[in-house]
């Protein structure tokens, strides 16, 4: 009986979800007989703006030099995209960034820019071409970036610390943006030696969004890139490299400028999942949203409502290897409470979780609360090129907004439960105890 | 058949003559609910959801032995303590349920909200802020937290360059003025001491119905919103705690500090100057002048400290509000120690160009498009277009101000933007610069002192 109720409410989100569209813009494939990975299309006529993005489907785990190679690269090249018929100005503003996995590039502007922004995207995958003295300039710059977003960060530095005690020599682990002396040994060569083996075509996927029709987007992917040959895809072997050894490690950190106590953890477990990696992917965000909600089975009940552990934490599930899921957990415990503390709660909490299995009502209103953002966003640009950027990363393609309703309403019980009991019994784990010693 | 044709291609003609906004110009109309309160509210076809934005006018909390920072301690206690009898998880849980985002907060003058619901929650979330705002616990053993987390943060803010900078400067510009203590939360014993009977006495006090300013946009249409209205503000009593604080603006004492910090791993600029509280047709001129100035990968000071000097990762300009009609031009950012100096020189060069000769010709089509795209996205959502409609409110706008935004971005001529950066924006010498750095030598002829609370011994 409770499988048939199930099985209907399954096909009632999933009805809901296919009679809440056709949404007004949808992820598009487009064929353009060109050699890129992939072009997508997300139409919208609402916009004034287009947005090119160009994702390079490599990043710092694909690299062996000097880490922040990937990241110092993405610098360079987005002078070198952006300097377009020598103008000083344009009409287009954008950005990029790395992961450590893909590295994105993209550009806002209207449709008269549609030739800037596309020249852009084209030259990514031309050779460098900024003075010599600016590229290797470029590496303070690089720096200061280090001095902003890490030099005062304890938690940042700290989760480096654990990605790459976790995952040992697999490259994934490596930092995206370096240390000061990594970043000081990187230089040119290594640089190009990179851009060579994966900015090509074949590593190369593009998403356009806004006012920009399917026959237009055709016509300037053909005009940047119809010349273009493939190169070698980016196999990411990586992801194939799984880590059996067991590991159990504890870092005590004092740090005099941390001026609070931070407890972070990290684990690495088996997770074979369904075989369908898309489908898993919903699986570990029912998990991470549970455990980072206010429902029965979160864990704020245990950690920071019932108990002043923790005043605030974040979860991530990350499956970056093929049978493993990373889980991590950053918190700040609440004053006076020694990481020690929140360790033995935690453990105690996700073993708990695990034993009795997720709590059936919060799994559904989990479900409710996404098929809902589903349905309301499920026609906007940017819930849709995060997906894409998401799916990309984790090595699968794009998938459109209905088949992303259909999956919210696919995920079961079972599989949830099955995933919170490996995330309990990791084979790997690395915590670190960040214990504030400045005054 | 022929003249058809003609009248057509005449239609098409006129249609591309027309010039065509960015995006459709807002209708605001105004509305009192049932309760009797008035709204102004802004129908949006496309937005599947509608905000509710409320402002009370609130002074700050003063006393014998009252901390301003009373205010900021009630509403954490008020959104993270429980409410209506219901335990924090849970009432937290039912908001997250609905698919909805709401904010309260505190700043002088002023405690803000909104709530943004889909048509069809909109009802259960006002209940829901209702319970918080009529209801909230106030438990003395959440209270004790949320001190020991304010001071934490306040601590963990201060550690940081940009914490450190932001300290000092209020110091130097608010002295012992109550808003620069409720900013600060300190000293830590008068945190420490804040309890659990005055967070109840302001809280009585500051919610009432008497003084408030309402907005709304979205799609529910004017009755929904008067009932969502009436929802959330059920059970206030029918007063107002206006009490303002008296504020002159900020004290901008020119010239350069810098605060030596030998262990800072690297080295912050900020530098500080008055602008004139502009009025809401005003704040158009503002936005572009400083996005030029410092905003984004072409903006003039980037150019100049990046891009040519290569001193510094981010370096910009904005504007930062002090209080009502009072707000601050920002420029700075953080840069190589080795090259501080030369920073400060490029900042100043940079600046006074930008002051004594405005914008250029090919710059400035570009920066006005491009704010025209910022504000096309704030009013493209209802937590966006109800927060600008407020902010027209409060600063008593009129419809018209509101209802023609992008007609008058568009209309804007580079000598109204210029005239109104030579008039209004100071001269560097008369602004207040602060250097963070682990190099008490790098800037000669700065006041050097090694702790903010030194700052008088450079006056």
């Amino acid at each position: 009986m409770r499988k048939i109720r199930t099985r209907l409410v399954l096909l009632f989100l999933l009805l809901a979800g296919l009679l809440a569209g056709p949404a007004s813009a949808e992820l598009i494939k487009v064929e353009t007989g060109t050699s890129l990975r992939g072009v997508y299309l997300i139409p919208d006529t609402k916009s004034d703006t287009i947005r090119v993005s160009a994702i390079i489907l490599a990043g710092e785990a694909d690299s062996d030099g000097p880490e922040g190679l990937a990241h110092y690269l993405e610098h360079l090249m987005f002078w070198h995209a952006d300097n377009v018929s020598n103008r000083t100005f344009h009409n287009r503003g954008g950005n990029a960034w790395v992961n450590g996995i893909v590295t994105n590039y993209y550009n806002e502007g209207g449709k008269d820019d549609l030739d800037d922004l596309f020249t852009f995207a084209g030259r990514l995958l031309t050779p460098l071409s900024l003075d010599e003295k600016f590229m290797r300039d470029e590496k303070k710059i690089v720096s200061r970036e280090y001095d902003l977003r890490v030099s005062e960060n304890s938690k940042w530095q700290v989760r480096e610390q654990i990605n790459r005690a976790l995952y040992g020599a697999n490259p994934v682990g490596r930092s995206l943006i370096g240390t000061p002396d990594s970043i000081a040994a990187l230089n040119l060569e290594q640089v190009d030696q990179f851009r060579r083996a994966h900015y090509n075509a074949a590593n190369m996927v593009l998403l356009a969004s806004g006012n920009l029709s399917e026959p237009e987007l055709r016509k300037h992917v053909l005009k940047t890139f119809g010349n273009v040959p493939a190169g070698i895809p980016n196999p990411q072997s990586w992801r194939d490299n799984p880590i059996s050894e067991p590991l159990h490690n504890t870092l005590d950190i004092a740090d005099d400028r941390a001026n609070s106590n931070a407890y972070q953890y990290a684990s690495l477990s088996e997770w074979k999942g369904s075989g369908d990696g898309l489908q898993d992917i919903y699986t570990t965000r029912f998990l991470a949203e549970l455990l980072s909600s206010n429902l029965p089975g979160s864990l704020a009940k245990p950690l920071k409502i019932d108990n002043f552990v923790v005043s605030a934490y974040n979860v991530r599930l990350d499956r970056k290897l093929r049978n493993q899921i990373q889980f991590f957990f950053q918190s700040r415990p609440d004053e006076g409470v020694a990481p020690p503390t929140v360790a033995e709660k935690l453990r105690a909490s996700l073993a708990e979780l695990a034993g009795r299995g997720v709590p059936e009502k919060s799994l559904e209103r989990i479900r409710k609360r996404m098929a809902r953002e589903a349905s309301r966003r499920g026609d906007e640009p940017d819930y849709i090129l995060n997906r894409a950027l998401r799916n990309l990363t984790a090595g699968l393609e794009p998938n459109t907004s209905a088949d992303h309703v259909a999956r919210i309403a696919s995920v079961t019980k079972a599989e949830v439960d099955a995933l919170i009991r490996a995330v309990a019994d990791s084979h790997r784990t690395v915590e670190v105890n960040l214990t504030n010693t400045g005054s | 058949m022929r003249n058809s044709v003609r009248l057509i291609a005449a239609s098409l003609l006129s249609l591309a003559l027309i010039p065509q906004t960015a995006f459709s110009s807002p209708k605001m109309t105004a509305h009192v609910s049932p309760a009797g309160h008035q709204f102004f509210y802004v129908p949006m076809d496309d937005a599947q959801r509608t905000a509710v934005a409320i402002t009370w006018a609130s002074g700050l909390p003063t006393g014998p032995g009252i901390h301003e920072a009373t205010a900021r301690l009630g509403i954490e206690l008020m959104l993270n303590g429980g409410a209506g009898g219901l335990p924090p998880d849970e009432i937290s849980a039912d908001f997250e349920d609905l698919d909805a985002g709401s904010r309260l907060w505190v700043q002088p003058g002023e405690i803000r909200g909104f709530v943004v619901a889909p048509d069809d929650q909109l009802d259960r979330a006002a209940e829901i802020a209702n319970l918080v705002l009529a209801q909230p616990a106030l438990d003395n053993r959440w209270l004790e937290r949320q001190k020991r987390n304010l001071l934490r943060d306040t601590r963990i803010r201060n550690a940081t360059a940009t914490g450190l900078a932001w300290s000092l400067a209020r110091e130097i510009m608010l002295e012992d003025h109550p808003f620069k203590r409720f900013w600060t939360a300190a000293p830590v014993d008068e945190i420490q001491s804040i309890s659990a009977p005055q967070i109840d006495t302001w809280h009585k006090g500051a919610f009432g119905t008497a003084d408030l300013t309402i907005t709304a946009a979205g799609t529910a249409g004017p009755e929904t919103v008067a009932r969502a209205i009436d929802l959330a503000l059920a059970g206030l009593p029918k007063s107002a705690n206006p009490n303002p604080v008296a504020f002159q603006g900020p004290r901008i004492r020119p010239g350069t500090i810098v605060l030596h910090d030998p262990d800072s791993p690297k080295s912050l600029i900020m530098t500080l100057g008055e602008l004139p509280g502009a009025p809401a047709t005003d704040d158009d001129i503002y936005g572009i002048a400083t996005a030029v100035l410092g905003l984004g990968k072409q903006s003039r000071l980037f150019k100049a400290i990046r891009s040519q000097l290569r001193a510094a990762y981010g370096f910009g300009a904005g504007m930062e509000s002090v209080a009502r009609h009072h707000r601050l031009l920002r420029m700075g950012g953080e840069v190589d120690t080795a090259l501080l100096p030369q920073a400060l020189d490029a900042m100043r060069q940079s600046y006074e160009t930008f002051r004594r000769e405005g914008i250029a010709r090919e710059e400035f089509p570009i920066a006005r498009n491009f704010h025209l795209q910022r504000i096309e996205q704030n009013l493209s959502r209802p937590a966006g277009m109800a927060t600008m409609l407020m902010e027209n409110r409060l600063n008593a706008g009129s419809a018209e101000d509101f209802e023609t935004l992008a007609n008058r971005i568009e209309a804007l001529e580079r000598t109204a933007v210029n005239d109104t950066i030579m008039a209004n924006y100071p001269p560097f010498d008369e602004m207040l610069t602060i250097v963070i750095t682990p190099d008490a030598t790098a800037i000669a002829d700065a006041c050097v002192i090694t702790a903010v609370d030194e700052w008088r011994k450079c006056y």
